[in-house]
């Protein structure tokens, strides 16, 4: 099967959009500025271009100009509603704007996503469902900012709000999930566009958290969300499918909830933080298995908790003089009994004894490290370096104790770079992933004789 | 949002040019063609070559030696609001190498003996400071013969490398990771424009290496032991001891 001439043309119109605009609205957000734009004088109708909108404008374009080229599929012709009705929702400033964007690009999932015998309405259903959620929404909170009524937010009107955006927004999240288990449709190219569209119920969650509209119980509606997905994923895994679909669903539940508790206290955030970070690794190193199924994935959250963990103990106890023995010893004995276990991953109950041990030592760093290692590599080695004189509880004050003593803020400010580190790691999968995915498609369409 | 929230919104923001456009993304992609070409010429920048690269390699190890590349205190990058440290970067560029070992048909032997020579060569300058993380602001004029040799070390390694061949595409991103944190005496502030030029520098020698590799040491046939491993450690292991003679 070749590319026809009108399919890269739209695929070459959804890349133009992308360049078009980072080369205008790079400029604009550089030092973290954003724009409001009017869509008429004095209106009340705002486009915001801020980083968040131009990340997901130039993310969605791109990802439609792969899914037009790329992926195989049948109607075409209705693409350009999704480019515009994501575009819209991506730079809308005000909620009502992002309902129509929202909707406007569900119309061109729905005419132009593959489904099978009676699964048109089923798909309506999916992809229009949930944004009945925001306009209910958008009425209680009037035309504007999402902002509690005059006097203050009674419990019902924030436990409603609460719901609403958890439907509205975890409804659209799930929506490539569904339509893939509940056959709803076949091929790549309508769970791809699915993927791209159930994105921007993430992102709606996402700018309400940084411009901090919603404040807490926007927090909370994002814990709720995170809460039902992991329950979707959980159901899907149950069910017996196959990594990195669940997979995929399970980080971003596990984010999602992290960012919602991190309203609460420092601490919270802090764990918060770690979760994403901790979750970052799963796919990762469930990666190297993908025919273990739920195994790897459960394989790969265990090591990831223990290296993470190990992680943490270095970044948290360490910017000190002495804290050299178990630092060193630790990580090392983590990552070598992930990596036996990972090795040994084919061989069933012996793989799990491994992740068993790994995880063990992992946990048993972060819990035990801290005070056991005063005692058993500092004192001693201070000792030593010190020529035979005896720390002093000064020295050991200032990095033994490090993870409790120092406060939340001290390990958040530890742990950040190396949690940092895992985001990117998995940023950086996730776009290999898609590609190779991507290329193997092209290869295979460029060698029709071979079975599919 | 808390302020920890927003902290850590800041740092994943700041992330994104850097692993899409510099340190990581297209300059790292510009870094890794020349290494190819180096390597196998004109034949190792076809698109069937990178095609061939991609499918073969360890997504994993490729992935976190990309996060390493990003996160890179190279000059004119996109400023981290908490800097990543030299044990945490070259610890994860150690995963890498730890995941890619694992490779069926990898020498694992020649990796990782290779990785682990280099990766001491890396940490050897910390010897001669106060703390394991951190590299004293003065560690250039304390200790220069320590970070001379540290610096030429990795280059060494990586000529050896490049003689042996057959690392993927993970060992070439890690190699420009690993030169990258080798000449960054502090995070990159200290001196731009010389790190630059010795980074330049440190990459054509590397591609010099690819190109005469079939000359030296016979090609992909060149054995793993013997002199090279000599080449390989020697150096790594003098830094180690300037180090520790500068921290007295």
């Amino acid at each position: 099967m070749t590319r026809s001439t009108g399919t890269l043309a739209l695929a070459g119109c959804n890349l133009a959009v992308a360049g078009l605009q980072l080369l205008f609205f790079l400029p604009v957000v550089e030092g973290g500025r954003a724009l409001d734009v009017a869509l008429w004088s004095g209106g009340p109708l705002l486009l915001r271009v801020d980083r968040l909108s131009l990340l997901f404008g130039v993310v969605w374009s791109v990802a439609l100009a792969l899914a037009v080229a790329a992926v195989e599929g049948n109607d075409k012709r209705w693409t350009w509603l999704v480019t515009v009705g994501l575009l819209g929702a991506a730079y809308a400033r005000e909620p009502i704007l992002f309902y129509v964007g929202w909707e406007v690009a569900g119309l061109g999932v729905w005419l132009s996503a593959p489904v099978g015998k009676g699964g048109r309405a089923k798909l309506a259903a999916l992809v229009h469902g949930p944004g009945l959620a925001l306009l209910a929404l958008i009425v209680m909170g009037g035309a504007g900012a999402f902002v509690p009524p005059e006097g203050g937010a009674g419990r019902e009107w924030t436990l409603a709000v609460v719901l609403l955006m958890a439907v509205a927004a975890g409804g659209r999240a799930l929506a490539p999930v569904l339509y893939s288990q509940l056959k709803i449709g076949t091929g790549q190219r309508g769970w791809f566009m699915l993927a791209v569209f159930g994105s921007t119920g993430p992102f709606l969650l996402a700018k309400a958290l940084l411009e901090a509209r919603w404040d807490a119980w926007g927090m909370w509606a994002l814990t709720l969300v995170g809460t039902v997905g992991l329950l979707a994923v959980a159901a899907v895994v149950w069910k017996g499918a196959t990594w990195p679909m669940p997979l995929a669903g399970a980080v971003t539940a596990v984010a999602i909830i992290g960012l919602g508790v991190a309203s609460v206290s420092p601490v919270a955030a802090m764990g918060a933080i770690l979760l994403v970070g901790l979750g970052a690794f799963v796919p990762l190193l469930g990666a190297l298995d993908e025919n273990e199924g739920w195994r790897g994935w459960v394989m790969g959250a265990a090591v990831a908790a223990s290296a993470g963990g190990a992680w943490m103990v270095v970044q948290g106890a360490l910017g000190s003089r002495y804290a050299v023995t178990g630092v060193v010893v630790l990580p090392v004995l983590v990552l070598v009994a992930g990596y036996v276990a990972m090795s040994r991953a084919g061989s069933g109950t012996e793989a799990h004894r491994w992740v068993l041990i790994a995880t063990l030592v992992g946990l048993g760093a972060m819990v035990v490290y801290p005070q056991a290692g005063v005692e058993w590599f500092a004192r001693p080695a201070v000792g030593a370096m010190a020529g035979g004189v005896d720390a002093s509880s000064e020295l050991i004050s200032e990095w033994g104790l490090g993870l409790v003593a120092r406060g939340p803020s001290e390990l958040l400010t530890a742990a950040l770079p190396a949690t940092g580190i895992a985001v990117a790691a998995f940023v950086a999968w996730t776009v290999l992933y898609w590609l190779r995915g991507l290329l193997t498609a092209l290869v295979k369409r460029r060698s029709p004789s071979e079975p599919r | 949002m808390t302020p920890e929230l927003a902290q850590f919104s800041e740092w994943v923001l700041a992330l994104l040019p850097r692993l899409f456009v510099y340190p990581g993304g297209l300059w790292l992609l510009a870094g890794v063609a020349l290494i190819k070409l180096g390597g196998k010429g004109t034949k190792g920048v076809e698109p069937k070559a990178w095609l061939d690269d991609l499918m073969g390699a360890n997504l994993p190890s490729l992935a976190i030696a990309w996060a390493g590349v990003a996160l890179l205190p190279l000059p004119g990058a996109s400023v981290l609001p908490l800097p990543v440290d030299r044990w945490a970067l070259a610890a994860t560029l150690a995963v890498s190498l730890l995941l890619d070992c694992g490779m069926q048909g990898a020498n694992r032997s020649r990796m990782a003996q290779a990785g682990a020579a280099i990766t001491l060569a890396i940490l050897a300058p910390l010897a001669a400071g106060d703390s394991l993380v951190e590299l004293p602001a003065d560690l250039v004029s304390r200790a220069p013969l320590a970070f001379g040799l540290a610096a030429a070390a990795v280059v060494v390694g990586l000529v050896v490398m490049a003689w042996w061949g057959g690392w993927g595409l993970a060992g070439e991103v890690r190699g420009l990771g690993w030169l990258a944190l080798a000449i960054m005496p502090v995070y990159g502030d200290m001196w731009p424009e010389v790190t630059a030029w010795v980074f330049g520098a440190g990459v054509a020698v590397w591609f010099v290496a690819g190109r005469t590799k079939t000359r030296l040491v016979g090609g992909q046939g060149a054995s793993g032991e013997g002199w090279t491993l000599a080449i390989l450690w020697l150096p790594a292991f003098l830094a180690l001891g300037a180090s520790l003679l500068a921290a007295r």
